[in-house]
């Protein structure tokens, strides 16, 4: 039972910082129709950057505070560039683009930390566990959820009810007749796209005590965030939600039960919701 | 056998009814046009003889054989041939290649893998090119021919396939006058062996064409009969030309003052064809002005150039300053749309449009919902599963809210239903009283005449007339010729 | 010029004879790469589709004859055969399962279905596989031992290939196929079945990228999971993109240009990731500065 109770828990916690990732990743490509495969690069810079944070400040909640601003900061330049490929059926310059600047990011980022694996500790107020009754459970996956949780509410309230979102919103279903309305549609993907990297980055910190930092963390969560995408609808917020649930509780299970073939099924997973329902679970955006 | 059968044809995409019930019969060797108002069905109706939509009930019969379920290329292979609307070609290829591909469909060499003599298919193919004019040009990449030459492929790829019935969806589109009386005799010398089914908004041309003309409305075969008769009939006038009996009060006088919006020399056009061909126009502050054309001369075009939604060569001015290009400046300037087909957005409800559309002015919320009480209503439904009018309620309030100088209106009676169309004038009428500056275009001629100080006519993309509304009021035939 | 061209290409092709060495055995992978590239540029130039899942062909292909010939090289007279049918096998299923498709979605389709391949290979059945460190000792087939050998067998296969590529866009198949990338729809309205020559662009494009990874497997003596990887993928992507993708050298010439980019590179610098990288960014940008001209080109009177 207990076993069962912490296999569910890690699938959250993972699924936590999928969503973290992933949602960002669904909302660039709903404003602005691209598919920014350089995403899984700014999770990895947020990972390295809260590490240097941490070591010079000893302070895990300062540099947990700080990592978002500093991607914030990267993200600006990022944003300047990727613009140049914005607009509809450039789908092969696009991922040639965003390619080549996640290779960037990838090399500038083993220039600065070395290829050797890094590791975060938890803080020390997180990393004993929860006791109740006579379970043991660790606090830091469940600080994790939480801070997914408080993410997705989050971003459900500025989408649904802040006049930001709403342009959001607007951009994403019918972006000419939003501009016609005085939507600053280019403003406005600019702005999501600085969101999806902060929350990209946040994710990358909050995963390091978990997942090691080196060289190619990029590229697989990268994989596992289309994924997430994919089978929830890219383009909603929503899906990636739900499609992080399932994709953080499926690793999870499979890795408990037959971890031979827990990826093969998830890839498999994705596969056939392309082949029969490419719009994903929640329709997504076309 | 009959080339081509329809029976009880229904097709809905969502809320929308596109064909409610349709029957068509063709005899052999027989010319039929198909006309009617925009939205009327016809592109649909030949998306689903073509074999690209499966309608939700009814069936279709070609030869005799029925084909509602069977594939596109299946029924080119029984006999069908298509023209596109909007030229659809293959970019690089010459226009020889075009008609070959045409015909090697049932040419028994057509999967060698390595170069093989085609000499009979080609001669076929020159042959092709030649009726249609285009022998000095059969080597040149259709993407550096002029578009009327475009046109001619599109026609010529058609006939190679030696079709028995033969769907053209407007020929005539988008082309210049020599273009035009070009592709006309081509078509009229199309030998009698092979059916042809005609969309056409020209009317004059599909008057000629046609043996028999049918006016589809509405999803709905509204009239059947022979070129003359259709042409007179009065409900078929009514639906190009509006409503005859609706009260003939019109707008009050405007003084004459400066112009707030000013076009001159406008250009623009989609993909390859040029629509608007040097448009000017003017309106002036307070004053509501229509356009006024049939289908297909370019009222859609000249909008969307003005609102920047479309690239354009010339010069719009708002108050005599120039207007930067692309839409959200223009809206920004303070020029607002209410695009033809309403286009709600997708995921939003009726009160978050309005709220992201505001502007601060003299209209707002609650101004506008006093104006739609039916709005404040459904303020909270998705702006997508509101009914037509509503949807023309929305758009509207939602060009209000702008607080705009301009109000520009796209053929807002499209699709509504004539208690609808009333209530909409009467709406537009208290615009008009409370000194709001309107730019309309619409089909529906007696529609604005009733509510307008002044109309252009808009023809092959160029302005022809200028008259005041109250002159046509007096003389209705003005309008008759003009609209057809 | 051509000729000058042509002394060129000559020169290049049969330098690394001359040199000896590393050269030679970097073209000896140029050769095999270039294969996979073309493989893929072929997919897009009949189809329009853009693949990020060749790798299940191309190291699909170099697994199969490595199993086989570890044995005894004599088997290559079964392993290329089979080979070739796991790439039509393979490929055509992928087509089926994207044949109502398109653009990014499919390009997620091709991921999906290659990295299942990678992850079945890697961890779902080591036994046969040798799972994460791969398979060696895979010999060369009998006579072409020699590296200078192999090479010039492999440049005469290439070269062949690229012959029939090009017979083959002159003929009526080829035309059709052209056709279909540029419109589709029309070819469909004109009677072809576009499903089926579709798939039959598929079966192409798979078996030679699964020759091309026979060839990689000889070639270096090991197979690796790596070579089924999404990377693997992307590299043979970025090698058609580079030669221009629409002509029929354009997989030769981008896998040329990348593994001598990839070795000059790598000598001077730990970072030549960095320098693909903005090269790629840069590709892109041409690619939309190109395009972006011929949208404004004159449409005649």
């Amino acid at each position: 039972m207990e076993f069962y109770a912490l296999v569910v828990l890690n699938g959250l916690a993972y699924a936590a910082l999928l969503f973290l990732l992933a949602s960002g990743l669904s909302l660039v490509y709903g404003v602005g129709r691209v598919l920014h495969l350089a995403h899984g690069g700014f999770f990895m810079l947020g990972g390295y950057l809260g590490y240097t944070l941490y070591q010079r400040l000893g302070e895990f909640w300062w540099a947990l505070l700080l990592v978002p601003f500093l991607a914030l900061a990267v993200g600006l330049g990022a944003e300047r560039l990727v613009r140049l490929v914005y607009g509809p059926d450039r789908a092969l310059e696009q991922v040639l683009f965003t390619f080549g600047l996640a290779f960037v990011i990838a090399d500038l980022t083993r220039l600065l930390w070395g290829a050797q694996v890094l590791g975060v500790p938890a803080p020390p107020e997180l990393n004993r566990p929860l006791i109740l009754g006579s379970f043991f459970y660790p606090l830091y996956p469940l600080f994790l959820i939480g801070v997914g949780a408080a993410v997705a509410l989050g971003l459900w309230a500025l989408l649904r009810f802040t006049s930001f979102g709403i342009q959001v919103r607007a951009a994403a279903g019918r972006p000419d007749m939003a501009e016609a309305l005085g939507v600053p549609t280019r403003r406005v993907l600019q702005r999501t796209y600085l969101l999806g990297v902060a929350l990209a980055a946040l994710g990358g910190f909050l995963g390091a005590p978990r997942i090691a930092l080196a060289p190619g963390l990029d590229f697989t969560m990268l994989i596992l965030s289309l994924i997430v995408v994919v089978v929830g609808g890219l383009g909603s917020v929503a899906g990636a939600l739900y499609g992080a649930l399932l994709v953080g509780l499926a690793d999870s299970f499979g890795q408990a039960f037959f971890p031979r073939f827990s990826l093969a099924l998830v890839f498999l997973a994705m596969l056939l919701v392309l082949a029969y329902r490419p719009e994903g679970l929640t329709g997504g955006r076309q | 056998m009959r080339p081509l059968e329809l029976r009880g044809v229904y097709k809905r995409f969502g809320g929308f009814m596109a064909l409610a019930g349709v029957d068509l019969l063709l005899e052999e060797g027989e010319r039929r046009s198909l006309i009617g108002p925009n939205g009327a069905g016809k592109s649909t109706l030949f998306r689903v003889v073509g074999g690209e939509l499966l309608p939700d009930r009814g069936e279709v019969f070609l030869f005799g054989e029925r084909v509602t379920r069977l594939p596109p290329h299946l029924r080119a292979r029984k006999g069908l041939a298509r023209t596109l609307q909007i030229a659809s070609l293959f970019p690089e290829k010459t226009p020889l290649e075009h008609v070959l591909l045409a015909s090697l469909v049932s040419h028994p060499l057509r999967n060698r893998f390595l170069p093989v003599s085609l000499k009979d298919a080609e001669a076929w193919g020159m042959a092709v090119l030649e009726r249609v004019g285009l022998e000095g040009r059969v080597h040149v990449p259709v993407g550096q021919l002029a578009y009327g030459e475009q046109r001619l492929v599109e026609l010529a790829m058609a006939l190679a396939q030696s079709p028995r019935l033969l769907l053209l969806d407007e020929p005539l589109a988008g082309l210049a006058e020599a273009e035009r009386e070009r592709i006309k005799a081509v078509l009229f010398s199309i030998p009698r062996a092979i059916t042809v089914l005609l969309i056409e908004h020209d009317l004059e041309f599909a008057y000629a064409f046609g043996d028999r003309v049918t006016v589809l409305h509405q999803g709905q075969v509204l009239r059947e009969g022979g070129p003359e008769e259709v042409r007179r009939d009065p409900q078929v006038v009514e639906v190009y030309v509006g409503l005859a009996s609706s009260p003939q009060e019109g707008s009050p006088e405007v003084p004459g003052g400066a112009p707030l919006l000013q076009v001159r020399g406008l250009r623009a056009g989609y993909g390859q064809g040029e629509v608007l061909q040097g448009v000017d126009l003017e309106v002036r502050e307070g004053e509501a002005v229509a356009v006024l054309g049939r289908n297909g001369m370019g009222k859609t075009t000249l909008l969307s150039a003005i609102m920047g939604l479309l690239p354009a060569q010339g010069q719009v001015l708002l108050g005599f300053h120039p207007l930067p290009p692309g839409a959200l400046a223009r809206a920004q300037a303070g020029l607002a749309l209410v695009p033809q087909g309403r286009l709600p957005i997708p995921r939003l409800t009726v009160e978050e449009e309005l709220l992201l559309a505001q502007r601060p002015g003299r209209w707002d919320l609650e101004r506008v919902y006093a104006l739609f009480p039916r709005l404040r209503e459904r303020r909270q439904a998705l702006s997508t599963v509101l009914s037509g009018g509503e949807q023309q309620m929305l758009a509207i309030a939602r060009a209000l809210v702008r607080n705009p100088k301009v109000l520009l209106l796209d053929e807002p009676t499209e699709g509504l239903s004539p208690l609808m169309v009333r209530h909409l004038g009467e709406t537009l009428r208290e615009l008009v009283r409370q000194g709001e500056t309107l730019l309309l275009a619409e089909q529906n001629a007696a529609f604005a005449l009733n509510l307008v100080h002044r109309v252009y006519f808009l023809d092959q993309g160029r302005i022809v007339d200028c008259l005041e509304a109250r002159c046509l009021r007096e003389a209705p035939e003005l309008v008759r010729m003009r609209m057809g | 010029m051509k000729g000058i061209l042509w002394a060129g290409i000559v020169l290049l092709g049969l330098g690394p004879l001359a040199l000896g060495g590393y050269p030679l055995r970097l073209a000896g992978e140029a050769v095999a790469w270039a294969m996979g590239a073309t493989s893929l540029a072929f997919l897009y130039r009949t189809t329009g589709l853009v693949s990020l899942g060749h790798a299940a062909f191309f190291g699909g292909g170099a697994y199969v004859a490595a199993l086989l010939t570890r044995e005894d090289p004599a088997y290559y007279f079964l392993a290329l055969p089979l080979a070739l049918f796991w790439g039509v096998a393979s490929a055509v299923a992928l087509g089926w399962l994207g044949l109502r498709s398109h653009g990014i979605y499919f390009l997620m389709l091709t991921l999906a279905f290659a990295q299942l391949i990678y992850v079945l290979v890697k961890q779902g059945f080591p036994g046969i596989t040798g799972g994460d460190d791969g398979l060696t000792g895979i010999p060369r087939p009998p006579g072409l031992e020699g590296q200078a050998a192999y090479y010039l067998a492999g440049l005469g296969l290439l070269l062949g290939v690229l012959a029939l590529y090009r017979a083959f866009l002159a003929s009526p198949l080829g035309l059709v196929l052209d056709a279909l990338r540029l419109n589709e729809r029309r070819l469909e309205a004109l009677g072809w079945d576009v499903r089926r020559y579709k798939l039959l662009a598929f079966a192409l494009s798979g078996s030679l990228a699964a020759l091309g990874g026979v060839w990689l497997a000889g070639q270096r003596g090991f197979v690796h999971p790596h070579d089924l990887a999404w990377t693997t993928s992307g590299q043979l992507l970025v090698m058609a993109v580079v030669g221009g993708i629409r002509p029929v050298y354009a997989g030769a010439l981008g896998a040329v240009v990348l593994i001598l980019l990839e070795a000059t590179l790598s000598a001077y610098t730990n970072l030549w990731n960095l320098f693909l990288g903005i090269f790629l960014m840069v590709a892109a940008l041409l690619r939309l500065r190109r395009s972006k001209g011929a949208e404004h080109a004159p449409s005649g009177a």
